[in-house]
């Protein structure tokens, strides 16, 4: 089974009402830039990580923000190799690397080796 | 009635009612973690973001092996076969892209034979995707061969089914995609169009001989359908004699069709009106 948390890279607002008891929270994903506005009921559930009791449609938002992500992950270098791969990416729009480095080899290289390429 | 939610494509209504009577909602929660990532890969690898695509693949495929559920990982790999062979095919590695999709043949058959009769038409899409491959792997009559027969087996099976208006605008959604797609992919990569333009319509022409075809269903859909494939024949093969006759009297109302037949013509917009002047 996967197990999920609440990613570290998330802001929480409540939009508090005057004379109105229960608010609507915003979280803000500063991985992706996404914004969603969740009830204070369905925030609970989130921050409790009861995430099989969220509606389907909302548990999509929150995988495609990255407010959701599975626990296993490191967050740090889940980040750091999707900026390497970004940047593989880039590049290759303007140089032919795919003869330098292809996908197994990038996998194999350590940190240090793809900084010394880049 | 056809089942929609909120125009949603039909097989995803019924592939989520499927998955929501099969699986347990926490087993439903796995689905949806390793197809979101699977579905992120695939749409990096359309937009050409090839290194980013096999990051998110890598990722899903290592939440995958944390999947015990068999059930589970097996409509997970309905979804995500399609997706890897995808993302090989762009990397240019057919012979792995072909045997994914095969796989995914293979899967989508064994359901089938399950009682999901409605993965038929993922069935057939992986069929077309196999085409695909042979198309762009140095074999072009292989792959149109494999086309034809994608879409022989969808009429077939549109006319069978006829009676059942989910299946009905499957396969015809279905068989539209299989025409364009090829035509489009024909034009953009082939060697030699011309040759192979002369071999799709000589195997769109075959499977419109099909005995009893028109009479499949009496469905305007199904009908439009029908005269957009011959009338598409004739615009392969430049026949616009042919294609004058026909269209006078053909049944043509989506303004989309109308479009694709006009921009392969060149010509100006064809509307109802101009279509019964020529």
């Amino acid at each position: 089974m996967i197990e999920l948390k609440l990613s570290a890279c998330i802001q929480q607002l409540a939009l508090e009402v005057y004379h109105v008891e229960s608010t609507d929270f915003l979280i803000y994903s500063t991985r992706t830039h996404g914004v969603l506005r969740v009830s204070a009921e369905l925030m609970k559930l989130i921050t409790c990580g009861y995430f099989t009791l969220l509606p389907d449609a909302l548990m999509v938002l929150l995988l495609k923000f990255e407010i959701v992500i599975p626990l296993d992950i490191v967050e740090a270098d889940f980040l750091y190799e999707r900026t390497v791969a970004l940047h593989m990416d880039k590049l290759d729009d303007n140089i032919d690397v795919k003869h330098l480095l292809t996908d197994t080899e990038l996998l194999n290289y350590s940190r240090e080796q793809l900084l010394i390429n880049f | 009635m056809v089942t929609t939610v909120q125009n949603q494509p039909v097989f995803n209504v019924l592939l989520d009612k499927t998955l929501h009577s099969v699986l347990s909602p926490r087993h439903f929660l796995d689905y949806s973690v390793v197809t979101f990532h699977y579905g992120r890969a695939l749409s990096l690898a359309k937009s050409g973001k090839i290194y980013l695509s096999g990051f998110y693949l890598r990722e899903a495929d290592r939440l995958l092996t944390q999947v015990l559920c068999p059930v589970t990982n097996q409509w997970i790999l309905i979804y995500a076969l399609p997706k890897k062979a995808f993302y090989f095919f762009q990397v240019q590695d057919y012979t792995t892209a072909g045997h994914l999709s095969e796989q995914a043949i293979h899967l989508c058959m064994q359901m089938q034979k399950s009682g999901y009769d409605f993965l038929f038409h993922a069935g057939i899409q992986q069929r077309f995707n196999l085409a695909r491959v042979k198309l762009n792997s140095g074999m072009p009559q292989m792959g149109l061969e494999a086309c034809s027969l994608c879409l022989v087996d969808l009429i077939r099976y549109v006319g069978v089914n006829a009676a059942n208006p989910d299946n009905l605008e499957l396969g015809i959604r279905n068989i539209y995609q299989v025409v364009i797609k090829t035509f489009n992919f024909l034009q953009k990569k082939a060697q030699e169009p011309e040759s192979c333009f002369l071999l799709l319509s000589y195997f769109l022409k075959d499977t419109l001989s099909l005995p009893g075809t028109a009479q499949f269903s009496d469905d305007p859909r199904y009908v439009e359908m029908i005269s957009f494939l011959h009338l598409f024949s004739f615009v392969i093969d430049r026949d616009f004699k042919l294609f004058r006759q026909t269209a006078s009297r053909a049944f043509i109302h989506d303004e989309f069709l109308r479009k694709i037949l006009q921009g392969y013509l060149g010509g100006p917009a064809i509307t109802t009106a101009s279509l019964t002047k020529l």
